[in-house]
């Protein structure tokens, strides 16, 4: 088996009109066969499966058992959690100044005596930490490596696609007819996000507590993403992002638009994506019917649009009488699930389909949105992604009948 | 060269590596001790084991028997195997 690790440049943010900055790497495990019998990402999501150790782990124990090139992609913003082992460098914490003044005149308000000079942020944060007995909240900025930033599935699922061509460029012997992702959380909705960009690309899905849509927590700065508590501090947290809710004329805006083509069960981008696919991808997707972070609500309703367009979906919900302490580990999100179970459970249960790739048959595809298209096309060997102001045909204009007219 | 070893003295060795990666007491650690007997070693701590056992060991494991392992005795069979057969970690 053979380890390789790759650096290429990623998709430019084609929504902000922005370059990217940092590369995508990505680590490539191939099993010691001539040809192998496909290729599968593992998608981690946020929190620990992302270690470098649990991650390397699971492409070997992929690639060796199933004879699978074992992909793992540092994608646009996937390294945003501190405190986790990764093999693409670290995250930092920025902590808010006006959270620390808050903390101070909470400190005060409580009968802490200041009788140290307090010349700086650092100062006041060594005077708050003197007393483990009293516990502050501050907010906090994750800031990603090389000043990514969150831009939710969009940039992610376009790197892991452009790592696919890659790896096909770079002489890597594997069939395309089988392309697998697999991924918990986050990582099972860039799933999604591929197969809707690449609908003939991708063979199948294994997901687990995959959301459907955009997570508002981790797009809007102001709420809180996850909790982090360090002594006596607990950081809210909150990735960097570049989005704003206020002003629709801007790029940065993100509106209806900017969340349809993150919606993994837009009914009408899957008809977008019927319509251009030979519908060969397989989901096979878990999910908690007390998810509190992914609903199961869209979740099934997901399943039931994917199955109505044509496509080979399974959904296992599972409830709190099903955990059995091997498998599903509890009923709350991700269910502790292992990857490599997962894996196990699921992959046998896929055929190869034999169909073209988007690349090979030059797809075209369009999501339109309120205001704006998102055409995504496939020229010679490579993606172009852009989103421009819809043009409305004649055709589309509501006329109103003869009858309303008249009243 | 793979290096000769007996399943005692590997058992002690996994043993002492098992108690500094999980702070526990490696005295403790027999070969029909469990993940489940351990506090802490879960999937995140069986992973960051196993790559530290391949690291001082100097082996790697076949990758379909990573996760195949019930025991400390089944990994101390494995680290066994893999140095009898001489499956060396490379560099």
């Amino acid at each position: 088996m053979a380890r390789t690790i790759y650096e290429f440049a990623g998709q430019p943010d084609f929504e902000l009109k922005s370059d990217r900055s940092h590369p995508v790497s990505m680590i490539v495990e191939t099993p010691e066969t001539e040809h192998a019998d496909g290729l599968v990402f593992v998608i981690p999501g946020m929190g620990g499966e992302r270690d470098k150790h649990y991650s390397e782990m699971i492409r070997r124990y992929i690639a060796s058992k199933y004879n699978l090139v074992a992909v793992s992609v540092d994608a646009h913003c996937s390294t945003c959690r501190p405190n986790c082992s990764t093999e693409f460098g670290e995250v930092t914490i920025d902590i808010e100044p006006t959270s620390i003044v808050h903390a101070l005149g909470y400190y005060v308000s409580q009968g802490g005596v200041v009788d140290v000079p307090l010349q700086n942020h650092n100062d006041v944060i060594a005077l708050l930490r003197r007393d483990p007995s009293m516990t502050f909240k501050l907010k906090a900025m994750l800031e990603p490596p090389g000043r990514q930033y969150q831009n939710f599935g969009v940039l992610a699922a376009l790197d892991h696609l452009t790592a696919l061509h890659f790896l096909i460029d770079q002489g890597h012997k594997f069939d395309t007819g089988n392309v697998i992702c697999i991924g918990s959380s986050h990582g099972g909705y860039i799933a999604h996000m591929m197969h809707k960009f690449a609908p003939n690309t991708i063979n199948g899905i294994i997901d687990a507590s995959a959301y459907t849509e955009t997570v508002p927590s981790f797009i809007d700065g102001k709420w809180t993403e996850f909790d982090l508590t360090d002594g006596n501090f607990t950081y809210e947290c909150s990735t960097t992002q570049k989005w704003q809710f206020v002003q629709p004329g801007d790029t940065t805006f993100f509106g209806p638009d900017r969340a349809l083509i993150r919606d993994t069960a837009y009914g009408d981008h899957l008809a977008v994506i019927a319509d251009a696919s030979s519908k060969t991808c397989q989901f096979r997707m878990i999910h908690s019917t007390v998810d509190r972070v992914s609903s199961p609500y869209l979740k099934a309703l997901q399943r039931d649009r994917l199955k109505a367009r044509g496509f080979d979906v399974r959904l296992d919900v599972i409830g709190e009488a099903d955990v059995d302490g091997k498998l599903i580990k509890s009923a709350d999100h991700g269910m502790g699930i292992a990857l490599n179970l997962l894996f196990d459970r699921y992959y046998p249960t896929m055929s190869r389909k034999v169909s073209k790739i988007d690349r090979e048959r030059e797809t075209e595809l369009v999501f339109r949105g309120p205001k704006l298209s998102y055409a995504l096309t496939y020229r010679q060997g490579q993606i172009h992604a852009d989103a421009t102001c819809s043009e409305i045909s004649a055709s589309e204009i509501e006329t109103p009948a003869a009858s309303q007219i008249a009243s | 060269m793979a290096k000769a070893s007996n399943s005692n003295d590997t058992l002690t060795r996994v043993a002492i590596i098992l108690g500094e990666e999980l702070a526990c007491n490696p005295t403790g650690i027999a070969a029909h001790t469990t993940a489940d007997d351990v506090d802490g070693w879960d999937s995140l701590a069986h992973a960051r084991l196993i790559m530290k056992i391949e690291e001082v060991f100097n082996v790697r494991f076949p990758g379909d028997r990573l996760f195949d392992l019930d025991c400390v005795g089944d990994l101390v069979i494995l680290v066994d195997d893999c140095t009898r057969t001489g499956i060396i970690a490379n560099g």
